[in-house]
């Protein structure tokens, strides 16, 4: 098992800068062309979403468009359907951490478990295939089995049940939902698991089998916490991200079952503003949304130190 | 998927609807932002004078009836007297077809540049992207000669937009001006009327089929039921039922097309109803929808309508026999069924009293995709672009058109047994994508030609003039509403989730009058007075 | 091959495991296979099975001869493959020296970590985006869809993660027998982090692959347009045509020409897996802890 990197071998804060300078130039060196990405190609361009406060038109540009102050954010807020989306959005949000989370660190512990190189490498391959393929094809494919006039419907029809309305409940919609990312997504993000699978020293694994520890002590006591930091990681970028739930695949449903469980933030904005070329709108709910992330992203972040956890920042020691 | 449902859209029915795509949403019903509050009285719309060069086997008519071709007209001949460039121009369109090779690879674009006296540069857009690159291009002031502006497309307050950055062209095309350019001349008034806004000509109408949409059925489906066409909608629903069973479903799951259909039955309006005193209500407001709404929550209740709602494209399914009908988009349509079986002519449903005895209506469709602006500049130039103009205006059947959509014989083209010019490979690898780009953008009047099913031509002529029998013209159509170019898209959309929430049965009629009233306070009341403003005098009472 | 120290599996845990991966695989395989075989389907197949097919009966390669004709596509592929092996080369490097940069405590460290986050939550929009790349001269260079993706924060933020669990012992004694950051970035962390390096490579060759937005935004010149952008204009292909445009030879079923141009943005990305896997094997840090 690895030590997480020790922050005492170098900051002694107070050193004077020209000291600091010395010691870090190759370290200021590296950072250079990632910092002039970031200023050229992201500081410079989002200072446009300032249009969040103006009736922006693209004939006019932000030069002279006209200012409207905080009204595209008090639409928002005043639209009682924004609350119902983002209910909508709270929920399925909560039942994807719950459901589809787990589900690639569990796949990923199977495959590690495989002993068959040959069997590792087809799954692997296997799982990995359907995250390329679009949404509106994964929701075809779905409907081509699951559907009213799908493949089980059409089995039950036959066998004189009566159909199950899988694509078109709303009360399930949320389950659908996660059965679709499942599909679509553990097998890739099974991966990234893996990778951190590849840095446990195997021979704590012989250390702890020689001790006599079992199959399962030894995932409780040597894999898991050898994931631990990837898992936290992970699960503190998508509270931050809690917001969004996905755009195609809800707005390819919504009429299946009904914008009353399928509206979420991003269809709402979508509907609310973004139809009809309306820029401004669409720029506030960006921002609104980025700044509630923030906060979930401070929370989580807060969470992970808490429970000795690195986190994404960490604080000053 | 959804991209072709937007394509689809464009040459389609006002009211028409989608019912999955991100794009089309867009396409709201009263938003056509063309006309202006002091527009139509004061305006003269360029003088027609149709094209006499050749002569159609089955006439056309004023009414909107399209002329028919039999085969394409044997001696093509020259609209245009002398080549319209000196300068290359570039222009933004979007092309429906995969894009074509570039210029420089391209023989059949090299040949129409030689045509055209200079190079047409064209910057090809897709779907999705357009909205978003005709906006990057508007904001980053690096505007082309000609950019192509689609209706209803997500590109909000045309008025200002126009006046800030296009140029005004009525001088030179209002009234006699425009016989200057005579394929210009030869483009309809009612097609003229979208690209007048504010009183002002913005550019050439791109005119399309002026029929919305109809409902189409498979006749080897519909003749174990006794046929397609019904008298009333208790019939169709027999029908309906009996042709439902297993696997096999009565009608194509797109509830707003199918409801638009049913509305026309029951005599709702195209868009807004004027009423004696002149006053307009909207579609929404009338019993007729209400009672199609509920007449399709009766259809859905009894399962005819194929259960996936999701599905992206039914023809396959007409065309083998698992859904008998479905919505397409206007009379011509038949096309797409023969593309994929030859021997397959579908029927088309006219409509009909809802109880055999109310006067139906047929909703005419919008009748062009939008007009194509020009970059502010000086006369010279405009002349120039002018002339291009009427170059891809050509009118079938002229040289300029076989140039335009067929590039060179013995090159793109070959003629066929019957003397119509036929795509060679080369053609079809180089053609669609480039002449797909230019028919968005410039237009002839339309026809009707089916060259290799000429009877198809008779029969799909004489469909158009039974429903014209019926039709039915938006009365807004040519006016300018600026709360419905702002929130009509945005109402529209929210009205419609409640209509498919009641079809459907998650909501019952009763939530009808609700989304009623949120649409009036939301804009509805308000887009409602300001067409009235501006309502034409020339505009009939809508009969009832 | 089975280590030693790891006992035989029971029965039971045999087929629970066998169950899971296997209906798993079969749950993916079977759709794509669907896939597969409507892309090969005739026009007969199509209308029979109403769209899609299970498997052709009479299988043809029509839709691939219409994808490939017209030369549009061998262009398109080679401007893909260019973006992405240079975008993610630029990316990777750009990436790993700022995520190692930012996974010790050192000068600007801190404001910088926090600069990339800031990304994660906000986003520039599509018009401002326009003119920073028109204003940079990139407008109808392919530049234009490498730059503005050279840098991805979650691609970041696990990199340094992973820097940072490389043990501080490591890292200290190199210090000390007088290595540069340079050399220790180059010496010990990259080798020990390979297979994160891997995965990150991926997640940025598949962006590269898969990214048309900026193409349709950017490029004017069909002859630069990536294969995506050209794979989704198929799709309209023959709709798109008015009946009296038809060419000699008719188009494939859209269903078959949809499902073609779904394999051919497959295929490229799916045959490089196989690569990166080889670097996910275990125990690679084993020899060079102790070593």
């Amino acid at each position: 098992m690895l030590k997480r990197a020790s922050s005492t071998t170098r900051v002694k804060s107070g050193l004077p800068f020209a000291v600091k300078w010395r010691r870090d130039w190759q370290m200021v060196l590296l950072m250079i062309p990632g910092v002039l990405f970031l200023l050229v190609f992201f500081y410079l361009p989002v200072l446009g979403n300032v249009v969040a406060f103006q009736d922006f038109q693209p004939y006019l540009g932000i030069m002279h468009s006209e200012w409207n102050g905080l009204q595209n954010f008090v639409n928002l807020y005043d639209n009682p359907d924004f609350w119902d989306a983002l209910r909508n959005t709270l929920v399925l949000a909560a039942v994807q951490l719950l459901l589809f989370f787990p589900v690639p660190i569990g796949l990923a512990l199977i495959v590690d478990s495989l002993v068959s190189n040959r069997v590792r490498r087809w799954f692997q391959t296997i799982a990995y295939l359907p995250h390329f393929l679009s949404w509106v094809l994964v929701v075809t494919l779905f409907q081509q089995s699951l559907g009213g006039a799908g493949f089980l419907n059409n089995l039950l029809r036959q066998a004189g049940l009566d159909p199950i309305p899988f694509m078109t409940n709303p009360d399930t919609f949320p389950l659908l939902v996660v059965a679709q990312l499942i599909w679509k997504d553990a097998g890739w993000a099974m991966i990234i698991f893996l990778a951190a699978l590849t840095t446990v020293d195997v021979s704590l694994y012989e250390a702890a089998a020689a001790d006599g520890a079992g199959r399962w002590r030894r995932l409780w006591h040597i894999t898991l916490p050898s994931l631990r930091t990837v898992i936290v990681l992970l699960l503190i970028l998508r509270i931050g991200d809690i917001l969004s739930v996905g755009f195609e695949q809800f707005i390819l449903q919504r009429d299946s079952v009904g914008p009353g469980a399928a509206e979420v933030l991003d269809t709402f904005t979508y509907y609310a503003g973004v139809v009809g070329g309306d820029w401004s709108s669409g720029a506030a709910a960006g921002l609104a949304k980025g700044v509630v992330g923030a906060l979930l992203l401070w929370g989580a972040n807060s969470l992970a130190h808490r429970l000795g956890e690195p986190g994404i920042f960490q604080r000053r020691s | 998927m959804v991209s072709r449902r937007r394509f689809l859209q464009l040459g389609g029915a006002v009211v028409g609807a989608a019912v999955a795509g991100p794009t089309l949403a867009a396409c709201g019903d009263g938003g056509t932002a063309n006309g202006g509050a002091k527009a139509s009285s004061d305006l003269a719309l360029p003088t027609y004078k149709p094209f006499e060069g050749v002569r159609p086997d089955l006439a056309g008519a004023e009414s909107g009836l399209e002329p028919g071709f039999l085969r394409f007209p044997s001696d093509a001949t020259a609209s245009v007297k002398a080549p319209p460039l000196k300068n290359a121009v570039t222009a933004l369109t979007e092309t429906f077809a995969t894009p074509p090779p570039p210029m420089g690879s391209n023989p059949m674009w090299q040949s129409l540049n030689s045509a055209l006296g200079a190079e047409l540069r064209l910057t090809i857009g897709t779907d999705p992207g357009y909205p978003e690159k005709f906006a990057t291009l508007l904001a980053s002031d690096s505007l082309p000669d000609l950019m192509w502006l689609p209706p209803n497309q997500g590109i909000p307050n045309i008025g200002p937009m126009l006046e800030a950055k296009f140029q005004d062209l009525t001088t030179y095309l209002s009234g006699d001006a425009v016989l200057e350019y005579p394929n210009l001349a030869a483009l309809k008034p009612a097609s003229w009327r979208t690209a007048v806004v504010n009183g002002k000509i913005w550019g050439a109408p791109i005119p399309s089929t002026p029929f919305g949409q109809v409902m189409m059925g498979n006749p080897r489906t519909w003749q174990k039921v006794g046929g397609l066409q019904c008298s009333t909608a208790d019939e169709f629903f027999a029908k309906c039922k009996e042709l439902t069973n297993g696997t096999n479903y009565a009608l194509e799951p797109a509830i707003i097309n199918m409801l638009h259909m049913f509305g026309e039955w029951f005599g709702a309006p195209n868009g807004w109803r004027v009423n004696q005193d002149r006053s307009l209500t909207y579609l929404y407001e009338t019993d007729n929808y209400k009672a199609a709404v509920e007449y399709a929550a009766k259809l859905w209740a009894a399962k005819v309508f194929y259960p996936d709602l999701n599905l992206a494209d039914a023809t396959p399914k007409t065309v083998n026999g698992q859904i008998a009908a479905q919505v397409t988009v206007g009379p011509r349509a038949t096309a797409d069924f023969r593309a994929m079986d030859p021997t397959l002519f579908v029927d088309t449903m006219i409509p009909f009293g809802h109880d055999g005895k109310a006067k139906p209506v047929y909703d005419m469709g919008y009748g062009t995709v939008g007009f194509t602006p020009f970059k502010k500049t000086d006369e010279g130039r405009i002349r120039e672009l002018l002339a291009l103009m009427d170059y891809l205006s050509a009118p079938f059947g002229t040289k300029e058109y076989l140039q335009k959509n067929f590039g060179v014989e013995g090159q793109q083209y070959q003629l066929d047994g019957q003397k119509n010019p036929v795509l060679t490979k080369a053609g079809t690898q180089q053609g669609p994508g480039l002449v797909s780009a230019l028919q968005i953008m410039t237009a002839p009047e339309s026809v009707i030609f089916n060259p290799a099913f000429p009877e198809d031509t008779k029969k799909i002529y004489a469909t158009e003039q039974k429903l014209l029998e019926h039709a039915m013209r938006n009365p807004t159509a040519g006016t300018y509403s600026d709360t419905s170019s702002k929130v009509g898209p945005k109402l529209t959309a929210a009205f419609r989730d409640t209509i498919v929430d009641i079809v459907t049965g998650r909501q019952t009629l009763d939530a009808y009058d609700e989304a009623l009233k949120r649409w009036k306070n939301g804009g509805g009341d308000k887009m409602r007075d300001e067409f009235a403003a501006v309502l034409p005098s020339s505009v009939p009472v809508t009969g009832s | 091959m089975r280590p030693v120290w790891k006992e035989n599996p029971s029965p039971g845990y045999q087929a629970i495991k066998a169950l899971v991966l296997g209906g798993f695989a079969l749950v993916i395989v079977i759709p794509i296979l669907v896939v597969i075989s409507t892309s090969l389907a005739s026009d007969q197949d199509i209308i029979d099975a109403g769209g899609y097919v299970l498997w052709p009966s009479h299988p043809t390669i029509k839709a691939y001869q219409t994808l490939f004709s017209g030369g549009l596509m061998g262009r398109a592929i080679l401007v893909s493959v260019f973006v992405t092996v240079v975008g993610t080369a630029i990316a990777v490097a750009v990436t790993i020296a700022l995520a190692y940069a930012t996974s010790r405590p050192v000068l600007f460290g801190r404001p910088v970590l926090l600069m990339v986050l800031f990304t994660l939550l906000f986003a520039p929009g599509i018009i401002p985006m326009f003119l920073v790349v028109k204003q940079l001269g990139l407008l109808d260079s392919l530049w234009s869809l490498i730059l503005p993706g050279a840098l991805g924060a979650f691609n970041f933020v696990v990199l340094r993660t992973f820097f940072m669990n490389v043990p501080g012992e490591l890292l200290e004694s190199a210090r000390i027998d007088g290595a540069s950051d340079f050399t220790i970035l180059r010496r010990i962390v990259m080798p020990l982090s390979k297979a994160v390096i891997a995965v990150v490579g991926l997640f940025y060759a598949v962006g590269f692959w898969n990214a048309f937005f900026n193409a349709l935004l950017y490029l004017n010149d069909t002859s630069k347009w990536p294969v995506q952008v050209i794979l989704r204009t198929y799709v309209l292909q023959g709709k798109s045509l008015s009946a009296d445009q038809l060419g000699v030879e008719p188009l494939p079923q859209p269903q078959s020409l949809q499902m073609a141009v779904v394999v051919v943005a497959l295929v490229p990305i799916v045959l490089l897996y196989p690569f990166l896997q080889r670097h996910f094997t275990k125990g690679v840090i084993t020899g060079a802890v102790k070593g």
